[in-house]
């Protein structure tokens, strides 16, 4: 079989005019339709009931400050676009729905009635632009703490802490709020202090600095004896940045930061960014770049899965897979060092390709492992999966059907453990996917065992595509040609020649100035489905990067999964939803 | 009832020494286990951290001495130095109190606890040892739940009210148990019932009751499957979420003094005690304690933890009918053939 | 039964002991902060000594019953020999009026409490057993 990824499809010689006027509509979406503010609700419902073609999935909620922007594909008198982007997964449809918003401080209807999920994405809107979804049942800020001033992803917010003074806390500046943290009030619906059979309620604050919550997760409980009453996961405390970030990097030195939005995927987070910058610059990628793309990517895939595989063990009390699933990472990072130079954070990819070539004699380590994964695989089985006391713990708790899934807008292992084999690399193939040999492993239960066996079985698949990529790994160059913005290969070219030199100093120094556009790449990541949205307006650094990650869209249901079990429940649905702060939080 | 104490009591060699030689020998057999315990309680716990470090892939304490033996040492005089936390929103005398119940329960009941035939590997041959124990064991839940009631915190409260929970599980089964173990030997005696296995370890006539009282065990140890009022994933440290020091140290103690004291009963009751051939007696209940210590460690490694409830089940509706279908057996089957138990004081 | 007062003084005294010489050793420190009980790091929000319901308490009752019945056991269990069948068939009687007991609690659901729970949400209940 001769390996031929399809995205050799330079774009950029059939629309080269649109794409010098900055003019093409949105790459990657489907559909593009303008909405003015005050039918949103309305469009957006016969959107979702529209018999036709309907979109049962709310993707992503976000905004975009226009103030500052360069060659507006649009007319130029609004602050804000508000943008929905829906999407229907069995026709693999996306529809961008846009919302100019006037004025500094604009409403508009509130989208929860119709899309369940909307509710974070609008808390989340409003605590980074200001603006105000009238109805919302519950508009606080959601990332940055209740007292903060400004909204931090409008252009007039600064970029850096250092152009702020530096910041000191005192009573006024909290002004209504009497506390640093958020803490429940009278009138909240976590402080009702009676519970139905007489007993008081226990309020308690699981996190940000506890020991099950895999990082700096508030989950503010409501217990009666030890069942929880209601959940409510408070987020923020891991919040970087990372969109506002990509507003002063250039594209290129954006995709290390990339790596720390969900930092245990890896090249996986590289990958749909520099696909969006691609389609955006409308360049190819070669082969063989492509296919150590989709290795890497598996190899972060197992990675992922294997710290997810330990730490759900660790959760529900068994102690040692943690320590088993880490030596088999381990063992893959040595692969991964050797590769990329990185483990964690291989800053790899590269728009247009891959940073370098593969090491002579990367075969050999890889071969290696994969004789003896699926013995370690069976390992964990036998010491996790086929545990009656793990069975007990996670058979039956944290249900969620497979309609609520897509309700909230839940992707990845979570989703197909719910009976449904819905994965990107299959439905819509990027990167070549389609011409690999593997399965989607699927349950139908729905609950923490079926997300445990799904993304145990899914470790299985993985190193069977690797196995492929070992065996078919084209030869050729892992770099585009297209040096306008792809670098060009830096010993046999860059050290020889001054031009070529001058150009290179150029592209990294001060950045490529990328076509305007707006462009849109999702894909399957390791937890589930991520997208990236690009907007350039024709400088070296994107006008806005928005992030659309699955942990966000998975931590939201916390509180469906847990309400009415038991405290020891939320630690087992915590570890088998396979989040990490950072890639909620960004 | 009354002749069995009696004959229970005129059992031991009749030498009688004056009562301030007894106080000496007392003094100093008590000084001698005191020490003892410490020294393998502190290397229960070095052991545990090596072992687990074997099983996981990992090395362990290493650097202390010689293959870290001297760790130990290190970690009592880390923890005697430690701040002593004094948290004014507590209940100051139980919350001192706590830590050290736990210590005295599990330390005291090594007094019946005997390591050898001869009235010198035993403090005292208590004629209702087994009911001194399961007295002792009782009272060591109180350490638990007034630690999480005193400390005035959530976690600690939750790991309290869990103790609680998880007590009234296990110890049905646990005395239930037990009552095999009396119906067999005809006595409470521990060092008759060790007696009474010179021919037959009692695991032989009643495995049920061995199997029964052995998770009962782990669950009175609480320790992983059944660390429920400490599970760290879920309520930080339960009861002792406030607590510091050797405060912390004395809870710390009581646990690994506990398993002992939980594999000392099971060897006694169960394994034989020192019964064994070639080896003299305190040898091969220390090989059998050590063995029991071992299972202790390795099922941590192995295990996940079970929800309250499902404790609760587990006790509720396997082990108490298990125990109870055991001892009417066992008494039917020790009435039928009684030639089966060939004890010393039968 | 001296020896066994000696060693029980020797061991509160140890515990008494090891409790004081950290007192003296390791003084404490207060500060606003250290003074907080800790829940993860946040302000605590409400009292935690609250009436918590504890709905395992049917199973707690039921615990108290047992065990007295079961201290009844030993003095037959003792003297298992002397007493021979008369004294078996009038302890299994005793142990069936225990096992009934306990059958009748399983029976009644007095063993499953989970059904306790207040908001037994239509999702979860349908999820248990």
């Amino acid at each position: 079989m001769k390996f031929s990824p399809t995205v050799e499809c330079p774009i950029w010689e059939s629309g080269a005019d649109d794409l010098l006027k900055g003019a093409r509509g949105v790459l990657g979406v489907s559909g593009m339709q303008h909405v003015e503010p005050a039918n949103i609700a309305k469009v957006l419902r016969e959107h979702r009931t529209n018999p036709a073609r309907p979109f049962p999935v709310l993707y992503d909620l976000t905004a975009v400050d226009e103030s500052q922007r360069r060659k507006r594909p649009d007319s130029d008198d609004h602050r804000f676009t508000l943008q929905y982007l829906l999407w229907a997964p069995e026709r693999s449809e996306t529809l961008l729905l846009k919302v100019p918003l006037k004025g500094d401080a604009p409403h508009v209807a509130t989208a929860t009635a119709v899309y369940m999920n909307a509710n974070w994405y609008e808390r989340e809107v409003f605590d980074m632009f200001g603006i105000r979804f009238d109805g919302h049942p519950n508009l606080r800020r959601i990332l940055m703490p209740d007292w903060w001033k400004g909204h931090a992803l409008r252009k007039d917010h600064p970029n850096r802490a250092t152009e702020m003074p530096p910041l000191v806390i005192t009573e006024s500046d909290l002004g209504e709020y009497d506390n640093y943290d958020y803490v429940p009030t009278p009138g909240d619906s976590y402080m009702r202090t009676r519970g139905k059979n007489g007993g008081e309620l226990l309020i308690l604050n699981l996190g940000p600095n506890h020991p099950g919550t895999h990082g700096v997760l508030r989950v503010i409980l409501t217990l009666n004896g030890e069942y929880m009453e209601d959940v409510c996961p408070d987020i923020g405390y891991h919040h970087r940045g990372a969109e506002k970030m990509a507003e002063r990097q250039t594209f290129h030195t954006y995709i290390p930061y990339t790596d720390r939005v969900d930092y245990l995927a890896g090249t996986y987070n590289e990958l749909p960014y520099v696909m969006a910058c691609e389609q955006l610059a409308g360049i190819g990628v070669p082969p063989r770049a492509v296919m150590i793309r989709v290795m890497l990517g598996e190899i972060y895939r197992i990675c992922n899965h294997l710290v997810w595989f330990g730490t759900l063990g660790h959760d529900v009390g068994a102690m040692t897979p943690v320590f088993y699933t880490f030596r088999e990472r381990e063992s893959l990072f040595k692969i991964v060092e050797m590769i990329t130079g990185g483990r964690m954070h291989p800053n790899y990819l590269r728009i247009g390709g891959c940073s370098m070539d593969l090491p002579p004699g990367w075969q050999e380590p890889l071969k290696v492992f994969l004789k003896h994964f699926d013995k370690h695989l069976l390992e964990y089985k036998n010491l996790l999966l086929d545990n009656p006391i793990f069975k007990s713990r996670t058979k039956g708790v944290g249900k969620m059907p497979l309609s609520e899934c897509w309700e909230w807008g839940v992707t990845g292992p979570n989703l197909r453990a719910s009976g449904t084999d819905f994965d990107l690399r299959k439905r819509a193939p990027y990167c070549g996917y389609e011409q690999f040999d593997f399965e989607i492993p699927m349950a139908s239960e729905g609950d923490c065992y079926a997300r445990a066996v799904v993304r145990h079985a899914e470790m299985h698949e993985s190193a069977k595509i690797i196995e492929q990529c070992l065996r078919l790994m084209p030869d050729g160059e892992v770099m585009s040609r297209d040096n306008r913005f792809a670098f060009p290969p830096r010993k046999s070219e860059t050290m020889m020649d001054i031009e070529a030199l001058i150009n290179h100093f150029l592209a990294v120094g001060w950045g490529l100035n990328m076509p305007a556009g707006e462009s849109f790449v999702m894909t399957e990541q390791p937890k589930g489905n991520s997208g990236y949205y690009v907007i350039s307006d024709g400088r070296t650094s994107p006008y806005r990067l928005r992030i659309r990650t699955p942990s966000f869209a998975v931590m939201q249901t916390l509180p469906e999964l847990c309400r009415g079990h038991l405290l020891s429940d939320l630690l087992a649905v915590i570890g088998a939803m396979d989040f990490v702060l950072a890639d909620i939080d960004r | 009832m009354s002749e069995m104490i009696a004959l229970a009591a005129s059992a031991p060699p009749a030498v009688v020494y004056p009562l301030y030689l007894q106080a000496i020998i007392a003094i100093v057999k008590g000084a001698v286990l005191l020490f003892v315990l410490l020294t393998l309680a502190a290397y229960a716990v070095f052991a545990e951290r090596r072992i687990l470090a074997f099983m996981q892939g990992r090395v362990g304490p290493n650097r202390a001495g010689p293959f870290g033996f001297l760790q130990p040492l290190a970690d009592v005089f880390k923890l005697l130095t430690k701040e002593e936390a004094n948290p004014p929103f507590a209940d100051k005398w139980l919350y001192y109190a706590a830590p050290a119940i736990i210590t005295i329960t599990s330390m005291l009941t090594f007094a019946v606890i005997p390591f050898g035939p001869s009235d010198w590997f035993i403090i005292t041959d208590l004629n209702v040892g087994l009911l001194f124990f399961l007295a002792l064991s009782s009272l060591g839940v109180y350490s638990i739940v007034l630690a999480g009631w005193s400390s005035n915190s959530k976690y600690a409260a939750l790991g309290g009210l869990r103790a609680t929970a998880q007590m009234i599980s296990y110890e049905l089964p646990m005395s239930l148990a037990l009552v095999g173990v009396v119906l067999a030997a005809g006595t409470f005696s521990l060092r008759e019932i060790v007696c009474a296995q010179s021919g037959l370890w009692f695991i032989v006539i009643q495995p049920v009751g061995f199997a029964v009282f052995l998770i009962a065990a782990v669950a009175e140890s609480r320790r992983t499957p059944f660390d429920l009022p400490e599970a760290e994933n879920e309520i930080v440290a339960g009861f002792h979420t406030e607590y510091s020091s050797m405060k912390f140290a004395l809870f710390f103690l009581g646990e690994y003094v506990s398993i002992m004291l939980l594999s000392c009963i099971i060897a006694v009751v169960y394994l034989g005690g020192w019964h064994g051939p070639w080896l003299p007696p305190p040898l091969w209940m220390l090989i059998k304690v050590g063995a029991l210590v071992f299972f202790f460690i390795w099922i941590r490694a192995t295990f996940p933890r079970l929800r309250y409830d499902h404790l609760m089940e587990l006790g509720w509706k396997w082990l108490l009918p298990l125990a109870i279908a055991n001892v009417v057996i066992t008494a039917a089957l020790l009435l039928a053939f009684p030639k089966l138990v060939q004890g010393a004081g039968k | 039964m001296l020896p066994l007062l000696i060693y029980g003084v020797m061991v509160v005294g140890l515990a008494v002991a090891a409790i004081g010489m950290s007192l003296l050793l390791g003084w404490p420190r207060h500060n606003p902060h250290k003074d907080m009980p800790y829940e993860s790091g946040i302000a605590p929000t409400g009292d935690s000594r609250i009436r918590m319901s504890v709905p395992y308490y049917i199973v707690a009752i039921m615990f108290i019953m047992f065990d007295v019945e079961i201290l009844l056991l030993y003095p037959w269990a003792v003297n298992l020999q002397e007493l021979g069948w008369k004294g078996f068939a009038i302890a299994g009687i005793f142990m069936i009026f225990v096992a009934e007991g306990l059958i009748y609690a399983w029976a009644r659901g007095g063993l499953s409490w989970r059904h306790l729970s207040t908001t037994a949400s239509a999702r979860t209940s349908s999820s248990q057993d």
